[in-house]
């Protein structure tokens, strides 16, 4: 009776830890939230720390509801999410137009690799912030700045990806090519592109969480509007339940983007890990 | 117009992997090279690829040296090398494609699925095939482009007992169909006799040819043949060359 019960599904499944996997990891994900939010409810409950800088789940729940409807700081939270979205989306599709076929070339021509690597090696470990000065005297407080500081923060992460990309094109492959008659141009377009896109496609994920870490340093520069400057706001007006609100919100939406990245990652590499 | 190999040596790092190799294969034979791993046997068969080139000697085909690789000399290596961002037909029809021809032969390609017994699979990816069919589709690949010599490097090495022999019977079959000249390359003593109708072995260290005799067994080939006396013959001088290659 128990096999008869157990045999279809392993028969339908071809991978049955995987979608264990999936499943628990669901149920873990829902059990971790909402034993945080249940800790989080204890703790200010018992005051442990002060209201001001632990303010209850309820508090920030009203917070949420007030940036949705009235806003904060003369405008409703929809503006801030509008314009901190095309920041991030504008500075990241920035570094991928310019980043993938920079780190092409770099891979392919070892001159261009020698002239952009010392400099690309150089920015890498600056932290954002360090530029802030720089761009406002370069190109003054407008979007401009705003935009390239998202741009050169993360384009590091896309060139280092796709060069890392282009050289984990298995030899097999190459040798394939070379032996069915295919030129070096031939090649680089029909088999190592395509080799090269999976881990294209990882470093445009990594750099998506890039992008908006170097939103809120952005907002620092002369901004009235987006998440990065609410937050700093809100947190010199010590509106804490605002300030937890607005780290909620910026979570919530790399987290969508990120899953964008993956879905059309999806589409575009079906063949990822399925060699 | 056969397929001549003149005095070829190679090296690696002062260490003589091939020595002074000279062999003629006529057109349409299929000529096994059986050798231990290490012999430089796939050194030799690169270099008739035209992915490696000789230290010293040459290789002709018809008379005319080779200098690179080329669709005339299709190698289908140990695992079949296919692109899992392609179908099975698209696949097939890289090298066509690569040839630059506007209008591809549909017709051909189809052909070649039908001989290699895949039809109805042509939307297919390679990982959704069994690894005996991705070898079959590799070796389709290289059938397409018409070539006068198959180089085949262990191609059945990484398949399982079952599926190679399958794939062992399918390539002597295609071979007495199309007629061209395949060379093949094994460490397997019983592949290399079954398949080919010359068998060469080689020695390691330097790479020699240590024997070249002609497979008298006749056609078709049948797994019983393992017991005629050609058969053992030929296995028995074939393992002592290379027993006294291992210490």
């Amino acid at each position: 009776m128990l096999a008869k019960l157990v045999r279809p599904v392993a028969e339908a499944d071809p991978y049955p830890h995987g979608r264990g996997l999936k499943h628990a990891s669901w149920l873990t994900t829902s059990l971790v939230l909402l034993a945080a939010i249940g800790l989080w409810e204890i703790v200010s409950i018992l005051q442990l720390f002060p209201p001001i800088a632990l303010p209850p789940p309820k508090a920030v729940w009203r917070a949420f509801v007030i940036l949705f409807t009235r806003g904060y700081g003369g405008h409703t939270i929809w503006t801030d999410i509008g314009i901190s979205s095309l920041r991030v989306v504008i500075g990241f599709l920035g570094a991928i137009i310019i980043g993938v076929p920079l780190g092409l070339l770099m891979a392919r021509v070892p001159l261009i690799f020698r002239i952009v690597d010392p400099f690309l090696q150089f920015i890498r470990p600056v932290p954002p912030l360090a530029y802030i000065p720089l761009l406002v005297v370069w190109f003054g407080i407008g979007e401009l700045p705003k935009i390239l500081l998202i741009l050169v923060g993360t384009i590091p992460v896309i060139i280092i990806g796709t060069i890392s990309g282009v050289k984990a094109t298995p030899p097999l492959r190459l040798a394939v090519a070379r032996t069915l008659g295919a030129s070096e141009r031939q090649i680089f377009r029909h088999v190592i592109l395509p080799s090269a896109l999976p881990e294209i496609f990882t470093a445009a994920r990594v750099g998506i969480g890039v992008a908006w870490t170097c939103l809120v340093a952005a907002e620092l520069i002369a901004a009235d509007q987006g998440l990065g400057w609410l937050v700093q706001y809100a947190g010199q007006a010590l509106q804490v339940a605002v300030v937890i609100a607005g780290i909620i919100v910026i979570g919530i939406l790399g987290y969508a983007m990120e899953l964008a990245i993956r879905l059309v990652e999806n589409r575009t590499v079906p063949w990822r890990g399925r060699q | 117009m056969p397929i001549e190999i003149e005095g070829v040596t190679k090296t690696f790092n002062g260490q003589r992997a091939l020595d002074e190799l000279s062999l003629r294969v006529e057109d349409g034979s299929f000529l096994t090279i059986l050798g231990a791993s290490g012999c430089g046997k796939s050194t030799l068969l690169n270099i008739l690829a035209g992915l490696e080139t000789p230290s010293t000697g040459r290789i002709l085909l018809d008379g005319t040296p080779v200098t690179g690789p080329g669709p005339d000399r299709v190698v289908v290596f140990q695992k079949p090398g296919l692109y899992p961002w392609l179908s099975l037909r698209d696949n097939i029809a890289f090298g066509l494609r690569m040839r630059g021809s506007s209008s591809l032969p549909w017709r051909e390609v189809d052909r070649v699925i039908e001989l290699i017994g895949l039809k109805g699979f042509e939307k297919h990816r390679p990982y959704e095939l069994s690894g005996g069919m991705q070898q079959r589709v590799a070796i389709a690949r290289a059938l397409v482009m018409h070539p006068r010599v198959l180089l085949m490097d262990e191609p059945f090495g990484a398949l399982d007992a079952q599926t190679r022999e399958t794939m062992q019977e399918f390539l002597t079959e295609l071979w007495e169909r199309i007629q061209a000249t395949v060379i093949f390359v094994t460490h397997d003593i019983d592949e290399a006799i079954m398949l080919g109708s010359r068998l060469v072995v080689m020695s390691a260290r330097p790479g020699r040819i240590s024997l070249d005799e002609p497979v008298t067994l006749g056609r078709p080939r049948d797994w019983d043949m393992i017991t005629t006396p050609d058969f053992l013959a030929l296995k028995r001088a074939a393992r002592r060359i290379l027993a006294g290659q291992t210490h």
